[in-house]
């Protein structure tokens, strides 16, 4: 067995979600076909771009409470910037990435530099967030955008929307960055001992206040996938739900509440462990709310089972 | 009195890890053969460079880790520490500098810290601070038990950590003096019936000061 | 400090508002402020030891449906109530669970509670609000006693309880010196786990009391009633100087701070500011507060 195979399936998050996928195929029906395959995916791509911001922040031992409602934020700009201002395609996709990238800058700096503990400055950021996303849209949602911002995220090849492989190539870049590059490793000691990781000579301020950037560029950038899928502009998009889900999805992945352990490829089985779930649910007839009880259940059982684990060690 | 409160005879130990094992395949000693004689009523002071023991030696003093050779006798009676519980139990303990104690509490909260007094389950605050006042003045110290712990000096701190923490030997480890005038109370007073003896280990000092006790030098050997 | 400069802040821009310092419409806010006020006592505690408690919104969304459905299936009001508080404490003592025996840290813990009870309170009446509750339930949240509501009294009740503990049993004592030094309390021979669990459970208890308050002043179950009041809780504390950093924190204190929030919160809708703006302004409120308490601690640390 080659050394990458080998590595994967120690990844428990891998064998859940193979285990999944055969109690799936086995006791749902229509679960088994191509086009599920290929429902799943949609479904999985957006939350999986922003698992991977999350993962990162994850790691250096903080969280970020206002990754949903960065979403939120960033739905209702596309909507400003596509239909009310007339912005060319190319500006409201930069725009829109930089103004998530705004957001973490200040989620970074108020963590890093103001000391202010990461849970209460992205509950605050994100209530902010939330209340001028609702001021902005004064209410309304913005619909029937230009085909022209459509196409960045519906165009189908291979039968899988673009959004599909502009998460497939996010999740490569996330990969290489925290698992092969200078950047990951000081996040990681940044995690574990973020004292040591300082007086080793390692920027770790910058890596901190980067990881909020990031998470919260890949944040807006989800939340534009999404306007684009739904074909609506809301700052009702995202929110509280969807950090939770994202949590859940790291967690389930093996990512540390500590910080330092993270796992892209981790991740993104977590979030495909989510939308497999909500899958068979879906063609199972299963009342949706029961579904956010459950998912609540499974990171339980996913911390339990973690913290007992190293218990054990 | 002259009798011999505490001997240590011949401490040799190896470099050890974590939890107190000598390191497999290395012969590197932080301490050879190394005797200590202290009397009832002595204070010594304790010094030496940095990694040249001094520390190592009081954590075998205290039960933390075994000796590799040698032996430890109090009033004459050999002991083997399994752990620092059973130092404690014969009355070796340690004030450390980082005091166990909670600053956000006042001086008599964090005397009475697990046995509050109590009128049917309400604390009763009269006798909580007449105890307290009466315990500090009792042992001569001015310290006001209403005062929050933070905000007394370090050396009113240590003395409310020993309060707290009454023993009969004392291993102190201090960076820098914490007062003569202290000391002396401690071992005219002694804290509950037994007097203190207690022993220094001063850190950060360039020059031995000239004092009149007992001083000990430890040597880096390697 | 920071609850004189609440007060300070309180009459300056109570002041010029018409309407605002009338009998009448401070007993009004102290009624709309008993709700944050309840969980304020609760979260007070919960701080103190380091802790926060997230599942607040998810607890005053569940709790009061599970004693509204008891209600309008025939259960006596009692039961129902007693209930429905029984919730609340349950699961506050998983959280208490989660954390002591299993080292979870409390943001994570208490925000799945929260989600999962919120899903619960979704699940329990498929989405849809209840309401129509007998008159006598109705009346704690709405009726008066001697010219002041109902709810005040019960913010009060809970207040004092809060009070006594905190500062007049040994239970709070070791509650403060777990915040400012666990290790100490471990040596002491008290059981961590217990007391964690307690103020957990305590936690809990008071959320499970805001909500079916609450929802008697409303006469509906809103499955997602709760979710105003996380935040604003949190405010509550912190304006009224619980220290995040432990150890630190008053019951009194905290319902001060309960007041400003309420106030801020009544003076903006008098003035017609939006919910969500005034959502902006508490949550820069307590970024702030957070902020400018950890300078001044670093500040009497360095002077020490």
């Amino acid at each position: 067995m080659t050394g990458a195979a080998q590595r994967v399936l120690k990844n428990g998050s891998a064998l859940i979600f193979v285990l999944l996928a055969l109690a799936g195929i086995v006791f749902v029906r229509s679960f088994a076909s191509l086009e599920n395959a290929a429902i799943i995916a949609r479904q999985a791509a957006i939350p999986a771009i922003a698992v991977l911001g999350m993962t990162m922040v994850l790691m250096t031992g903080g969280i970020d409470l206002s990754l949903g409602f960065v979403v939120g934020l960033a739905s209702t700009a596309t909507g400003f910037m596509a239909k009310v201002w007339g912005f060319p395609v190319g500006v409201t996709v930069a725009a829109t990435v930089l103004l998530g990238s705004l957001v973490g800058l200040l989620n970074g700096a108020v963590v890093q530099y103001m000391k202010v503990p990461a849970f209460i400055t992205t509950l605050g950021t994100g209530y902010i967030l939330y209340g001028v996303s609702q001021l902005m849209s004064a209410g309304n949602v913005i619909t029937r955008l230009p085909p022209s911002l459509l196409a960045v995220g519906r165009t189908e090849l291979l039968g899988l929307p673009t959004s599909v492989f502009i998460a497939v190539g996010m999740a490569g870049l996330a990969w290489f960055f925290i698992h092969r590059s200078v950047f990951g490793r000081a996040l990681s000691a940044f995690g574990f001992n973020a004292r040591a990781a300082s007086l080793s000579g390692l920027r770790t301020a910058r890596v901190n206040v980067l990881t909020y950037v990031l998470c919260s560029s890949l944040a807006a950038l989800a939340g534009l996938l999404l306007t684009i899928r739904v074909n609506a502009a809301q700052p009702n998009m995202g929110g509280g739900a969807f950090t939770f889900e994202i949590v859940t999805a790291a967690i389930v992945g093996g990512t540390s509440l500590f910080g330092g352990i993270g796992s892209v490829i981790g991740s993104i089985f977590g979030v495909l462990i989510i939308k497999i779930i909500e899958n068979c649910i879906n063609l199972l007839n299963v009342s949706y709310h029961l579904y956010l009880a459950v998912q609540g259940g499974i990171i339980l059982a996913v911390i339990v089972m973690d913290r007992l684990r190293s218990r054990a060690t | 009195m002259d009798e011999l409160l505490l001997e240590m005879r011949g401490i040799t130990k190896y470099i050890y890890d974590s939890s107190g094992r000598p390191i497999r395949g290395s012969d590197v000693k932080i301490l050879d053969s190394v005797s200590f004689d202290l009397r009832q009523g002595e204070v010594h002071v304790l010094v030496g460079e940095n990694g040249a023991g001094k520390s190592t030696l009081m954590k075998i003093l205290g039960g933390i880790i075994p000796p590799d050779q040698g032996s430890i006798l109090l009033e004459g009676v050999p002991v083997d520490f399994a752990g620092p519980r059973e130092a404690r139990g014969k009355g070796i303990a340690f004030i450390h500098q980082e005091l166990n104690l909670c600053a956000n509490l006042d001086v008599a909260h964090n005397i009475f810290l697990g046995r509050e007094p109590t009128r049917s389950g309400i604390l009763h605050a009269r006798e909580l601070y007449g105890q307290a006042r009466a315990l500090l003045s009792s042992l001569g110290f001015s310290i006001d038990p209403t005062v929050r712990l933070g905000k007394l000096t370090t050396a009113h701190q240590q003395i409310v950590d020993l309060i707290v923490d009454p023993v009969d030997l004392a291993a102190q480890s201090v960076q820098g003096a914490s007062g003569g005038s202290h000391g002396s109370n401690c071992r005219e007073r002694g804290l509950d019936s037994s007097s203190p003896e207690p022993c220094e280990i001063k850190e950060n000092i360039d020059i031995p000061a000239p004092c009149s006790l007992p001083i000990h030098a430890l040597h880096d050997n390697s | 400090m920071v609850p004189v400069l609440g007060v300070a802040a309180f009459a300056a821009v109570g002041l010029p508002i018409p309407h605002f310092l009338t009998a009448g419409n401070l007993l009004n806010v102290i009624r709309q402020s008993s709700i944050i006020g309840i969980c304020s006592v609760g979260m007070t505690m919960v701080i103190v030891i380091l802790g926060i408690d997230l599942s607040i919104a998810g607890l005053i969304a569940l709790c009061p449906m599970v004693s509204g459905l008891l209600m309008l299936h025939g259960v006596p009001i009692t039961a129902s109530i007693l209930t429905g508080i029984a919730t609340g404490i349950g699961l506050g003592l998983f959280n208490g669970v989660m954390v002591s025996k299993l080292d979870v840290p409390p943001f994570i813990t208490t925000l799945v509670v929260g989600q999962v009870a919120q899903g619960l309170a979704l699940i329990m009446n498929n989405g849809r609000s209840i309401g129509g509750f007998p008159a006598a339930y109705v009346n704690i949240g709405n009726g008066m006693l001697l010219g002041i509501p109902i709810s005040d009294y019960l913010m009060v009740v809970m207040m004092g309880i809060g009070i006594v503990i905190m500062q007049f049993t040994p239970t709070g004592n070791r509650i403060y010196a777990l915040g400012g030094n666990e290790t100490v309390v471990r040596q002491e021979g008290i059981n961590v786990d217990r007391l964690k669990l307690f103020v957990y459970a305590f936690c809990g208890f008071c959320a499970a009391v805001a909500g079916i308050l609450l929802s008697a002043q409303l006469d509906t179950v809103h499955p997602i009633q709760g979710d105003p009041y996380q935040l604003d809780t949190i405010a509550a504390c912190v304006i009224g100087g619980v220290s995040l950093a432990g150890g630190e924190g008053r019951v009194a204190l905290a319902i001060v701070g309960t007041l400003v929030i309420g106030s801020v919160r009544n003076v903006l809708d008098l003035l017609g500011v939006h919910p969500f703006f005034q959502n902006v302004l508490v949550g820069a409120i307590i970024i702030l507060v957070v902020f400018a308490s950890g300078v001044s601690r670093q500040r009497r640390a360095a002077r020490a």
